[in-house]
């Protein structure tokens, strides 16, 4: 029992991470319906600029994250305005696949050239901290991550819910047609839409590269996680990609400890199946979407 | 033959009314390679209704979306208040005072009624404009301030309707384009979706009005035009189309012909 109850603390700790990076790239799918396959590039982006920032100049990869969020966002709008921008409407779902898997190669050669396809991790000095609560191992990364998450999370929220540019993407999402008539600038929604994402891909590798061992290819791992708590929450909805993240990262967990690491990555999949078997839409794709 | 020539003369050159607030000349529109509208000639006068009739596929919709801006005509003239507005974006065109209410359930399903009427007055930044045309609004819908929490999606067609009428007016618009306005509705709301549209006509705006519903959009409408395969075919007064017995067979069992043009050049 102690270790069921140790691995589900240990699987929400880590769905939390997963709901960051499943977030930005849900979002992206709702306004855009572009299936962004460059994001867990993205992440790993966000993870060697947390890794050089800590190495060169000793800045904590926590509050790194002040500087790579706002940097991605910029970097995100770039490529959206370059590179996605100028696909015509009628193909853009399906071409969008190809620019944005581009994108990732073209990330991943550029992080191989300049760090190599060494495996690194940020090991800051707390990295092995852990606090015993009634007899449960916390870790105090792991913590932290957590926490970080839902507060860049709640960001997201206030900024989807409290501003003006939080209720035009909302509107691009739920009714494109009737955004455009009322004065939605789609283009600018989607530019902006699309650096959100990457800025919470950046906050998201701060984390992951302080949990994980990485090296540029790790995108292809993490990107075909995402896809799974995507789908499973159903495309286009935050608030189902959060519950997706956490079942799947509890999921996760509780395989590893109970059968075995070996079949951890598997069960993503087992589940993923077996919900687009019953539920086709994803956990909450009938009834969240258009409810961004 | 070209088209103003087959018009019944009513408003075949209105081009000197000082009171014109849309002109189109002679506007081709489509989309790719082919043209739905072929050369269409149309005025609104200030506080008009004038609704658009026609066979289904005959160019109506295209005609609110070229002048609203989600089409670009392709030659010809669309001009608002003497202004060229042809090469316009939406935003700007909205700018202007023209509002476009589109066929389909035009509302967002997951905002409150309030968030959808407040998002009417998406391009304007000052706070306190906003909330006083909120006000406004609120008093001529009800349902504004009744059902302000309740989610866009789950209110009744009628509803909505009354939703969007609502915030079609947060920017105050000359001119309101509806698209369908009365499609789904049962008879009720339908009435009550006409009613506001001759309030709106009452308060100083114009309306152009598509409407598949001939004789209810003709009994509300001041002039109307009947479209056929992307041309004005006949214009006149509301009241005189409405009475006339050739397009009252015609257009309230219409079909996809052009049977207005058709039998205009029979008699050629």
């Amino acid at each position: 029992m102690h270790e069921i109850v140790q691995a589900i603390i240990l699987g929400i700790l880590t769905g939390g991470v997963y709901a960051l990076m499943a977030s930005g790239q849900t979002l992206i799918f709702g306004i855009m319906k572009v299936v962004n396959l460059a994001q867990g590039a993205f992440v790993v982006l966000g993870a060697y600029l947390t890794y050089t920032l800590f190495v060169d100049t000793g800045i904590d990869p926590f509050l790194s994250i002040l500087i790579t969020t706002p940097l991605m966002f910029v970097v995100g709008v770039a490529l959206q305005w370059a590179l996605l921008r100028p696909l015509h409407s009628d193909d853009v779902a399906q071409l969008s696949l190809l620019v944005t898997f581009a994108i990732a190669l073209g990330i991943e050669g550029v992080l191989s050239f300049t760090y190599s396809t060494s495996l690194v991790n940020i090991q800051p000095a707390y990295a092995n901290f852990s606090w015993t609560v009634f007899g449960y191992q916390i870790n105090m990364v792991r913590f932290f991550a957590f926490v970080l998450s839902l507060v860049v999370l709640g960001a997201l929220y206030l900024i989807l819910q409290k501003t003006k540019f939080g209720r035009a993407v909302r509107a691009t999402v739920q009714n494109p047609m009737s955004a455009q008539l009322l004065g939605v600038d789609s283009q600018r929604v989607s530019a902006f839409g699309f650096g959100l994402g990457a800025a919470t891909a950046a906050a998201a590798g701060s984390v992951f590269g302080m949990l994980n061992a990485f090296n540029p290819g790790s995108h292809y791992d993490l990107i075909s996680r995402l896809l799974t708590v995507v789908v499973l929450g159903g495309l286009g909805s935050i608030g189902g990609s959060v519950v997706a993240a956490l079942v799947m990262g509890v999921a996760a967990s509780l395989v590893s400890a109970l059968a075995s690491p070996i079949w951890s990555d598997f069960s993503f999949f087992v589940v993923l199946l077996l919900v687009l078997l019953l539920r086709p839409q994803g956990l909450f794709g009938a009834r969240t979407r258009g409810a961004l | 033959m070209a088209a103003n020539e087959r018009t019944d003369g009513s408003n075949a050159n209105p081009t000197t009314d000082s009171d014109e607030l849309l002109v189109l000349s002679t506007v081709t529109a489509g989309y790719g390679a082919g043209l739905i509208l072929k050369g269409v000639d149309l005025t609104v006068r200030k506080g008009e209704i004038v609704c658009l009739i026609g066979p289904n596929g005959a160019g109506k919709s295209t005609v609110l979306k070229t002048i609203s801006g989600l089409l670009r005509p392709k030659s010809g003239s669309v001009s608002f208040r003497s202004e060229e507005i042809g090469g316009m974006s939406s935003r700007q065109r909205l700018g202007r005072g023209i509002v476009h209410v589109p066929q389909d359930r035009s509302l967002f399903p997951g905002m409150s009624v309030w968030e959808n009427v407040v998002m009417g007055a998406f391009i304007l930044s000052d706070q306190a404009l906003i909330k006083s045309r909120l006000e406004q609004v609120a008093e001529t819908f009800p349902i504004v301030a009744n059902r302000r929490a309740a989610m866009a999606g789950s209110l009744s067609g009628g509803e909505q309707k009354q939703v969007e009428l609502a915030r079609s007016l947060m920017l105050d618009p000359a001119l309101i384009l509806l698209d369908e306005p009365s499609i789904g509705l049962d008879p009720k709301s339908r009435t009550a979706v006409f009613a506001s549209i001759s309030a709106l006509a009452d308060s100083g705006r114009s309306v152009l009005l598509v409407e598949q519903n001939a004789r209810s959009g003709l009994a509300v409408a001041h002039r109307a035009a009947v479209l056929e395969a992307g041309l004005v075919a006949l214009t006149g007064s509301g009241e005189s189309l409405l009475n006339d017995p050739e397009v009252a067979r015609l257009y309230l069992g219409a079909s996809a012909k052009a049977p207005v043009l058709e039998k205009l050049a029979d008699t050629a």
